[in-house]
């Protein structure tokens, strides 16, 4: 499935920017009140995604577009409602991926499991699936159970209720019995 | 003519046993809240290969490693069905298996009392199932199945491990400071051990 391009929203300038598949440029917006969403595309009027970001640049060569933003703040969606808030100081858009991958010190916190949450150097968000893969210094929180596992490598899914892990490491139950 | 009896009931002596029945009732109930309040909260950390975690059950496989407070469990395979923030305990019911294709087996460690009259408990099983009992402060029972091994050490009372073979075992936990606890239980078993031989004077 071809999601195309992403579009971009720009309070303070023109108030919105389409980047039209195809066309080739680039464009690099610095501003604070930009953001940009996915639309769904079997979900009329939903999204996949939503980015609120200090800074885009955008990279447009032919039909690949990749979007880099700064000091990012998204919510993810799972089958049209808002699963997860994703923190990260920088990710990227790659729409033939169909992916955000974030990193720095990415926070995922999931908006249907309450306290429920997943701090990662990198976590990849792919789209099309509503999975997401941590990768290192992975830590998962529990708000239901309170359960924290600790890992290299986490897939799970966007409200991070279905969990695997492939990479061996640790988990805690702080209430014990 | 049947003859009747006249009935009297004396209510009063009725409802006394009643009164008190429900006074013992609200106390055992207070006492359970009080024995669940009181639980002691133990840590429990797991090493484990690989980890499948949906809704509120954790299987962790490829070889397990379970610590807490009171027990070591090594396994390929252990099910955690976990508990809620409502939950008095964390943990609901947990399964560890072993695998016979490997020929590996549950490996269950408990330990009783302190220094020289510590004892320790071993188990070997093919299955081993802890289900928690919050009526009790830190209470619980592990039971083993499958090919059960249990191995005791009492260094001031044998003078090596004794070797039991069991078709099941349960090991009943409580308080670490309790010296009950871990009690065994056993069925259709069969022990050697060596006691130890005290020199007489």
């Amino acid at each position: 499935m071809a999601f195309g391009s992403p579009s971009v929203k720009d309070h303070k300038s023109s108030g919105f920017i389409k980047n039209d598949a195809g066309s080739s440029g680039n464009l690099k917006i610095t501003n604070s009140d930009t953001y940009a969403v996915q639309p769904d595309p079997a979900r009329h009027g939903k999204y996949l995604w939503k980015i609120w970001a200090s800074g885009f640049t955008l990279l447009n060569p032919g039909t690949q577009i990749t979007v880099t933003v700064q000091k990012v703040s998204a919510v993810l969606y799972q089958s049209g409602y808002a699963a997860a808030q994703l923190h990260a100081p920088v990710a990227t858009y790659d729409n033939l991926k169909e992916t955000i991958a974030a990193s720095g010190s990415v926070t995922v916190r999931s908006l249907k499991e309450p306290g429920t949450t997943l701090r990662a150097d990198n976590v990849v968000f792919y789209a099309a699936t509503h999975k997401i893969v941590a990768t290192g210094h992975v830590v998962y929180h529990n708000g239901k159970t309170q359960m924290e596992i600790h890992t290299n490598e986490l897939v799970g899914d966007t409200v991070l209720k279905t969990l695997t892990s492939n990479t061996g490491g640790s988990a805690a139950l702080p209430k014990g019995f | 003519m049947v003859p009747v009896q006249k009935l009297s009931i004396d209510y009063l002596r009725l409802l006394k046993p009643l009164f008190v029945a429900i006074c013992v009732s609200c106390m055992g109930a207070s006492a359970c809240v009080r024995a669940a309040q009181e639980q002691t909260i133990g840590q429990i950390s797991i090493v484990y290969k690989h980890f499948t975690y949906g809704g509120s059950s954790f299987t962790a496989d490829g070889g397990v490693t379970v610590k807490s407070a009171h027990f070591n469990l090594n396994a390929d395979s252990v099910v955690l069905e976990l508990g809620d923030k409502t939950s008095t305990t964390g943990i609901l019911k947990a399964t560890a298996e072993g695998n016979p294709a490997k020929n590996l087996q549950v490996d269950g460690q408990f330990e009783r009392g302190v220094e020289k009259q510590k004892q320790t408990f071993e188990f070997l099983a093919d299955h081993a199932v802890y289900t928690p009992d919050p009526s009790r402060p830190s209470g619980g029972t592990v039971v083993f199945t499958g090919h059960v091994t249990m191995f005791v050490t009492a260094p001031d009372k044998l003078s090596g491990p004794s070797e039991t073979h069991l078709k099941e075992a349960t090991v009943t936990l409580g308080p670490s400071t309790d010296p009950a606890y871990p009690s065994i239980e056993g069925e259709d078993g069969q022990t050697v051990l060596t006691p130890l031989q005290r020199e007489s004077k």
